[in-house]
């Protein structure tokens, strides 16, 4: 049998003529999605071919009609096979009787009147089975029971019996037992011993309550009680607790409150056995282990006798507290604060009574005991008096005391003199109506005074005697003042000393105090210190109208300074502080301020912020302060550094004559020089958050100077250093000699997209060039540059915008001479034929390629027996094709642009000999 | 039987997908060699156009178990004349089968 072959042409749209031939096998061709422009062409007509798919505008459902079509009547005997379709669904009549033999019915009176044998009919209403028996209808009915898994025939109750005794064996129990579920023997449980009492209720409280809840009955509906969540905040929510929720109870259905008995498939695993359990008055519907204590209210839940993670169990008795109004013999009303449950035997009850009603009074406040009364516990103590405390008197003291009594006796004074107590009655009191005016009058211890006329006030000389004095001067008594009066009965205008010139005047009306010609220059000063201090909004020395100064002797100094004189003899040499524009001077008679003696520094020195001068060891200048035993000098001094600045007597820091400064030495050589040892030599910088830099002379830490190294430092750490063979190092202190040595990264520029960087970290060190997104123009993206300036020649390579790999010389100016794709990395060397010129046909061709010497070979430098390259050898083409030789130096090289030029060439010249020898055949 | 192509000079003939079937189980193409050549005559030494599935050269085995290569859609501008062409199977098991041929017509263009 041949084997049939299927071409399958699955999709074309291409004109297509399928024809068969005689000797062609048996081929079946699937035309799919083609075209109508496929001619099928039969020759002979004898050759069967088997279309099995044509689909597409050619297509016509071929369904799964077998055979052979030879010709239309085959066809037509073909669809007269098939069925005809009504409205895309066979017709009835073109079924098998079989297909429609059940006929369904609303019931048995809507079954046909005469039925057809061998159908099935079934009344809807009762879902019974019907057959035509040819004149009625018969139920077909199952003609065996369903007894399970009984078995036999149930012909009388005797085989009923037996079947029943076969499901189960007589029970060997007894009376006190029943048949559980599984069949096994269980002893009813006796009166009273029921685990559990629960109680049906509805949940309405709008959410499931879930297994182990604690409720309460909230209400009432149709004859189940309604619970909520209870909680012991209140009477309301607690006193009627329930028990706990069974299982979990949805909203507005019924479920099982477990009221007395246990619980289990809890949660329990946090409590212990044996754990009393209590309503929560925090949670609603919880439990906690913690007794309640008002004003939460206690409600007893039950124990814990299972601790187990879901199998925990509890046994549940409600047991609620009580308020004290429950208990029965109890009668609270009216409470009020500070009452007491008392009992009244008069009607057998406890009653709520204050305690001024049990008592029959108000008790007073506690008393309170001051010293020196004092009370412990139920004991009040007075100490005996002392010398210093108060307390009792002794019967010694009552006995002294009294003794003395006697000496307190009588009117006046009590008059103490030692120990001894006396009375005084001596009259020493002035009565204001005596007027002593005609004689003196004396009181022991005050010598005379007399009144020379009423109010008046007089002061004689005891050795005078008012009586031998012709005038005399009285303080007379005014209204609200006391006048002088002199001899003549007038107000004295002037304290008169012995001598008249040296007298001065009362105070005037303006406060002046006229002097005499003795007082009236100075006011003279002897002994004593005057002190005391000038106020007011101003303080003006203003004795002449053209000169303010304080001065020893009239007439000296600079009018408008400050003077001072020596001893007001020395009239010549006087200084003074004067003031100019904003500068206050001290001026010696000399011109300038001197220092008269040395100030030495142990000996002046005191107090704070002074300035002084000093000439100890530091030399001769001006100290500055003095705290706590420290102090700075200015001094100058011999030597080649004359201005030092010293700190606690040891010079810091010195100037030289030259101006040059110096710090840690006193011969600076340049303009700053410091000198130190470890980081003390290294200047730092320190800012507010204490980080610090140094820049200094160190070879390490350790060692100073060594090799001279100038080293950068930050956070005490080396950053960069120049070593003192000037080469400058970064981030490391190894020298390898380069002139630059940075170990890390180096980058040239700050822009994201635009840097240079080099890297020679970790194992793939890199040149990194990150230019411009997009730029044509050279120079203006990465690049890199080898230029020979003094030749001004060199070459640029460059990824240009479009991604490729350029290379740029430049003689004169710059020249795109190559590109490298991007993507096949394939070399584009330059030929432009605006860059060309001196054209020539070339005649280098057939005959050269000829001579051509394809060569295999391994370069020296290749170790390996591998597989040999095919090339060249420049020197075997030098002489063929010289323009495909390169020599440069020591290298040698082949251009291939002249090779395929050649190539070319050679191809050129044979399709030409091929085109005359195609001549001569088609002449023959 | 022949399947005839007629194709208009320089225009792109469009791609032909096939599926070989050979007693209804698909011919597998792993391993094989598929060429197709245009000749004028079938004595003609140099054929006018050779296409291949080596280096998918015109023609592609698109799924080697299951049997289906294609003839790649390619402009075909070759001197117009009405070629003979057959598709040789060169099968991995060496066993070569030429189960399609027919004729390549290739006629004038109008415009160019």
């Amino acid at each position: 049998m041949e084997d049939i072959i299927d071409i399958i042409v699955t999709e074309t749209t291409n004109l297509i003529e399928i024809t068969s031939q005689s000797t062609d096998e048996v081929i079946d061709v699937n035309i799919i999605d083609n075209r109508e422009d496929i001619t099928l062409n039969v020759t002979p007509t004898v050759v069967e071919i088997n279309i099995n798919s044509l689909t597409g505008n050619f297509g016509v459902a071929w369904g799964q009609i077998t055979g052979t079509l030879s010709n239309q009547t085959d066809l037509n005997t073909a669809l007269g096979l098939k069925a005809d379709l009504v409205g895309g669904k066979v017709p009835s009549s073109q079924l098998p009787s079989y297909v429609d033999d059940v006929v369904e019915v609303a019931n048995y009176a809507a079954l046909p009147a005469t039925g057809e044998t061998g159908k099935i009919y079934i009344t809807l209403d009762t879902n019974f089975i019907y057959r035509w028996s040819g004149s009625a209808y018969i139920e077909i009915k199952d003609s065996s029971a369903v007894w399970g898994a009984i078995t036999g025939t149930l012909s009388s109750q005797s085989d009923l019996v037996t079947a029943l005794n076969a499901k189960f064996d007589d029970p060997t129990g007894d009376t006190t037992q029943y048949i559980a579920g599984d069949g096994s023997l269980i002893t009813f449980p006796v009166a009273g011993q029921s685990g559990t009492l629960v109680r049906e209720v509805r949940n309405t409280t709008g959410a499931t309550l879930t297994k182990g809840t604690i409720v309460y009955i909230s209400g009432a509906t149709g004859n189940k009680p309604t619970v909520s969540k209870a909680i012991a905040t209140g009477d309301s929510t607690s006193a009627q607790t329930f028990g706990m929720c069974q299982a979990n109870i949805s909203n507005n259905s019924n479920g099982y409150i477990v009221c007395v008995g246990d619980i289990t498939g809890l949660d329990t695993s946090a409590l212990s056995e044996g754990v009393q359990l209590y309503l929560s008055s925090t949670t609603a519907g919880t439990y906690t282990t913690t007794k309640q204590l008002a004003p939460a209210h206690l409600v007893y839940i039950g124990v814990v006798t299972r601790s187990h993670p879901n199998q925990g169990q509890i046994e549940v008795k409600i047991q609620n507290g009580y308020e004290l109004d429950e208990i029965h013999d109890v009668a609270i009303s009216s409470v009020a604060n500070n009452q007491g449950i008392f009992y009244e035997s008069s009607t057998s009850l406890w009653k709520n009574k204050s305690i001024a009603t049990v008592l029959g009074y108000t008790p007073e406040q506690p008393l309170t005991f001051n010293t020196p009364l004092s009370r412990s516990t139920n004991t009040v103590s007075i100490p005996a008096a002392t010398s210093s405390a108060n307390g009792y008197l002794t019967s010694t003291d009552w006995t002294t005391f009294n003794g003395k009594q006697a000496a307190l006796s009588g009117t006046g004074f009590v008059k103490i003199s030692g120990t001894t107590i006396s009375y005084d009655n001596s009259t020493y009191a002035l009565d204001s109506s005596v007027v002593h005016n005609t004689g003196a009058e004396t009181i022991s211890g005050i010598k005379y005074f007399f009144s020379g006329s009423k109010h008046d006030l007089l002061f004689v000389s005891e050795t005078v005697g008012y009586a031998s004095i012709a005038g005399y001067s009285h303080f007379k008594a005014n209204t609200n003042h006391v006048e002088f009066i002199n001899s003549t009965n007038t107000k004295a205008t002037k304290f008169i000393h012995g001598n008249a010139a040296y007298e001065f005047t009362m105070p005037n009306a303006s406060g002046t105090i006229a002097l005499t010609s003795n007082l009236s220059s100075y006011l003279p000063l002897s002994g004593g210190t005057l002190t005391g201090a000038l106020s007011g909004t101003s303080a003006t020395f203003s004795a002449n109208a053209s000169a303010t100064y304080f001065t020893a002797t009239a007439g000296q100094g600079y009018n408008g300074n400050l003077n001072f004189n020596y001893n007001n003899a020395n009239t010549s040499s006087f200084g003074y502080w004067g003031g100019g524009t904003n500068t206050v001077f001290l001026v010696t008679s000399a011109g300038a301020a001197t220092f008269s003696s040395s100030v030495t520094a142990g000996s002046n020195l005191s107090g704070t912020n002074t300035i002084f001068k000093t000439n100890d060891a530091s030399g001769y200048g001006i100290g500055i302060g003095y705290v706590s035993g420290s102090y700075g000098y200015i001094t100058t001094q011999s030597g080649s550094s004359p201005l030092a600045l010293s700190i606690d007597g040891s010079p810091k820091l010195w100037v030289a004559s030259s101006g040059n400064v110096g710090i840690g030495t006193t011969s600076p050589s340049n303009k700053l020089s410091v000198q130190g040892s470890s980081l003390a030599n290294m200047i730092s910088w320190t800012d507010a958050i204490n980080n610090t830099g140094y820049l200094g002379i160190r070879s390490s830490a350790a060692s100073i100077g060594a090799d001279n190294n100038l080293v950068f430092e930050t956070a005490a750490t080396e950053r960069m250093r120049i070593t003192s063979g000037g080469n400058v190092l970064i981030g490391t202190t190894t020298d390898v000699g380069a002139k630059l040595l940075v170990s890390g990264n180096m980058r040239v520029g700050t822009s994201a997209g635009n840097f240079a960087e080099l890297n020679a970290v970790g194992s793939t060190p890199y040149l990194f060039l990150n230019g411009p997104a997009s730029s044509s123009t050279i120079g203006a993206s990465s690049h890199v540059n080898i230029f020979d300036s003094p030749n001004a020649r060199g070459w640029v390579i460059q990824s240009n915008a479009s991604q490729n790999l350029c290379l740029w010389h430049y003689s004169g100016s710059w020249s795109n001479v190559g590109n490298f794709n991007n993507s096949n990395g394939i070399y584009t060397p330059l030929s432009d034929k605006n860059k060309k010129k001196d054209f020539e046909v070339s005649n280098i061709g057939l005959n050269e390629v000829m001579q051509l010497k394809p060569t295999l070979y391994r370069m020296k430098s290749d170790e390996s027996e591998g597989q040999k390259e095919l090339g060249f050898i420049a020197q075997d083409v030098k002489s063929v094709i010289p323009n495909a030789y390169v020599e440069s130096g020591d290298f040698i090289g082949l251009n291939f642009n002249p090779i395929v030029a050649a190539l070319t060439k050679a191809v050129q010249e044979q399709q030409v000999q091929i085109q005359e020898l195609k001549s001569l055949l088609n002449k023959q | 039987m022949a399947l005839n192509f007629t194709h208009i000079k320089g225009d792109t003939f469009n791609q032909v997908a096939f599926e070989v079937k050979k007693n209804s189980t698909a011919i597998n193409l792993t391993g094989a060699t598929i060429k197709m050549q245009l000749r004028k005559c079938y004595s003609d030494t140099t054929p006018a156009l050779s296409l291949t599935s080596v280096s998918s050269a015109g023609i592609t085995i698109t799924n080697a178990a299951a049997g289906q290569f294609k003839i790649n859609a390619q402009i075909i501008d070759i001197e117009v004349f009405n070629y003979v062409y057959d598709i040789q199977f060169i099968l991995s098991s060496g066993e070569v089968k030429t189960y399609v041929k027919g004729g390549f017509n290739i006629t004038p263009e109008v415009t160019r």
